[in-house]
C-alpha cells in the first residue's frame, strides 16, 4: 500500500511537471525566459564580438548605374 | 555604416520594451538556442515587418499597405497613364520589379532601420522610433531632390526657412500622410492629409489686408510660385540590365531651374492656376531596353509635374516686386524650354501668355 502511495505521488508530480512545461508553449514574450536569455541577445549586444564576427553582405549592384536617383 | 554597427543592439533596455519582450525569433526566425553563428542564422529574416506589424498595429499597417510607400502605385499609375501595359508578365511589369520595387518601404525601414536601398542598419539600436529619423530614413530616400533643397545642399541656393529658422523635421509637416489615406493613390498629392502650407499659416488666408500680393494671388498661385527658389530637374533616365544581369540606370546631369506653368493637378484642394513645375527623369525612351513603344500614349502626361520645392524663403527674386515676376519670361515654362520630343506632352502646362507688366 505504501509503495502504491509513493508511486501515485511520483506519477502526480510528473504529470504536474509536464503540464507546467506545456502551459507556456505558444506564449509570446519573456514569460518563457527563452528569448531574452538567448544567443541572439548575447551576441547582438556585445560590440567587441560583433566587430569580430560581423561580415558585410555586399548587395549586388550594377557598376553601370550613373546619375542621381 | 560598418557591418557590426548595423546589427548592434546598443540599447540593452530594448529587451525590456514591449517589442523586445516579444523575443527575437518570433519576428526574425533563426535559432536562438544555437551558439554557432551560421546555424543560428538559418532562415533569418532581417526585415520582418512586412506582415508582422499588423498583429498589434492593425489600422496603421492596413493603411500603410495601401500607401505609396508600400505599393509604389505612383510609378504604376504614371506608366499606365502613358498607355503602358503593366499586366503580369509584361515588359513593364519586369521594369517595375527591377527598378521600382527598390523604393518599397516596410514599417521597419522607417521605424527601426535604415532603408534597404541604403543597405539597412539599425538606426538607434533596436529601438522602435515612433518618429523616423530625418537623416537616416526620410532623406535617405528623398535626398537628391527634396533633402538637398531643404538642407541647402544645392550650391548657391539657401536652405528652407523651416529648417534654418525652426529646425523643423519632415514629420512636423508630413504627419498622417506617410501611412497613406487608406486608399490607393496615384500621386503624393492624392491624399486629404497631404501637408499644406495653410495647416500652419492660416493667417495668410484670413488676414490679407496688409499684404496686397496675398490679397491678389492667394487663389491663383501656389505658395511655391512666390516663395521657392530654383530646384533640381532631372532628364533622360534610361533603365536596363547590365551584362552581369543586374538592373542599372543612367541619367543626364540634373539642372537647377525654376519654372512656373499651368497646374496639371487642379482640384478643390489645389485650385491654383499657376504652380511651379519640376521635370521628371522620364522620357519616351526610358524603358526602351525592355521593348519598343512601351508608352504608346506617352504624350498623355506632361513631363513637367506639379512640384512643391522644399527651399521656401520669405523673400525670393520673383517676389521682390510685381514686375520681377510679371515681366520676367525667364521664370515661366514656355515652348522654348521644352525638348522637341516632349512638346506635345506638355502643351497643357506651358505658358503661352505672360502676365502683363504692372510697372512696379
Amino acid at each position: 500500500m505504501k509503495k502504491l502511495v509513493i508511486a501515485n505521488a511520483i506519477i502526480f508530480v510528473l504529470i504536474a511537471l509536464v503540464t507546467i512545461g506545456c502551459s507556456n508553449k505558444g506564449l509570446i514574450g519573456p514569460e518563457t525566459g527563452d528569448e531574452v536569455v538567448s544567443s541572439c541577445v548575447t551576441c547582438h549586444t556585445d560590440k567587441a564580438l560583433l566587430k569580430e564576427l560581423a561580415v558585410d553582405v555586399e548587395e549586388a549592384t550594377s557598376e553601370e548605374t550613373t546619375g542621381e536617383g | 555604416m560598418e557591418a557590426w554597427e548595423k546589427v548592434f543592439v546598443k540599447d540593452a533596455e530594448f529587451m525590456q520594451s514591449t517589442h523586445g519582450k516579444v523575443g527575437c525569433v518570433i519576428c526574425h526566425g533563426g535559432d536562438s538556442q544555437e551558439n554557432d553563428k551560421k546555424l543560428a542564422h538559418v532562415n533569418i529574416i532581417t526585415d520582418p515587418s512586412d506582415g508582422n506589424c499588423n498583429t498589434c498595429h492593425q489600422d496603421i499597417a492596413q493603411s500603410h499597405d495601401l500607401s505609396l510607400h508600400a505599393t509604389l502605385s505612383g510609378f504604376e499609375s504614371a506608366l499606365v497613364a502613358r498607355g503602358g501595359d503593366v499586366s503580369e508578365g509584361s515588359a513593364l511589369a519586369t521594369v517595375m520589379e527591377n527598378h521600382c520595387q527598390e523604393c518599397h518601404t516596410s514599417c521597419g525601414q522607417c521605424h527601426v532601420s535604415r532603408p534597404d536601398e541604403l543597405e539597412g542598419g539599425l538606426v538607434s539600436g533596436h529601438t522602435f522610433r515612433e518618429t523616423p529619423s530625418m537623416q537616416y530614413n526620410c532623406i535617405a530616400c528623398h535626398g537628391s531632390r527634396v533633402g538637398d533643397e531643404y538642407l541647402g545642399n544645392n550650391e548657391g541656393i539657401p536652405a528652407d526657412v523651416h529648417w534654418t529658422q525652426e529646425t523643423m523635421l519632415c514629420t512636423d509637416c508630413h504627419t498622417d500622410v506617410l501611412h497613406g489615406s487608406g486608399e490607393i493613390a496615384d500621386t503624393r498629392y492624392d491624399n486629404p492629409n497631404a501637408a499644406k502650407c495653410e495647416d500652419c499659416h492660416q493667417d495668410v488666408w484670413t488676414n490679407t489686408e496688409d499684404n496686397p500680393q496675398h490679397e491678389q494671388h492667394l487663389s491663383d498661385l501656389s505658395c511655391q510660385v512666390c516663395h521657392s527658389l530654383s530646384y533640381k530637374n532631372c532628364y533622360g533616365c534610361h533603365v536596363s540590365v547590365d551584362p552581369e544581369g543586374l538592373p542599372c540606370r543612367t541619367s543626364e546631369p540634373s539642372v537647377m531651374q525654376f519654372e512656373i506653368g499651368y497646374n496639371p493637378l487642379r482640384s478643390s484642394d489645389r485650385p491654383y492656376e499657376y504652380v511651379v513645375l519640376r521635370h521628371v527623369p522620364t522620357c519616351a525612351g526610358t524603358c526602351d531596353f525592355y521593348g519598343e513603344s512601351l508608352f504608346p500614349n506617352f504624350d498623355n502626361v506632361s513631363t513637367w509635374k506639379y512640384a512643391t520645392p522644399h527651399n521656401i524663403q520669405l523673400h525670393t527674386p520673383q517676389n521682390e516686386s510685381c514686375d520681377a515676376c510679371h515681366n520676367n519670361s525667364e521664370i515661366f515654362l514656355t515652348e522654348e524650354d521644352i525638348r522637341v520630343e516632349e512638346k506635345d506632352a506638355n502643351q497643357d502646362v506651358i505658358i503661352n501668355e505672360f502676365p502683363d507688366p504692372v510697372g512696379q
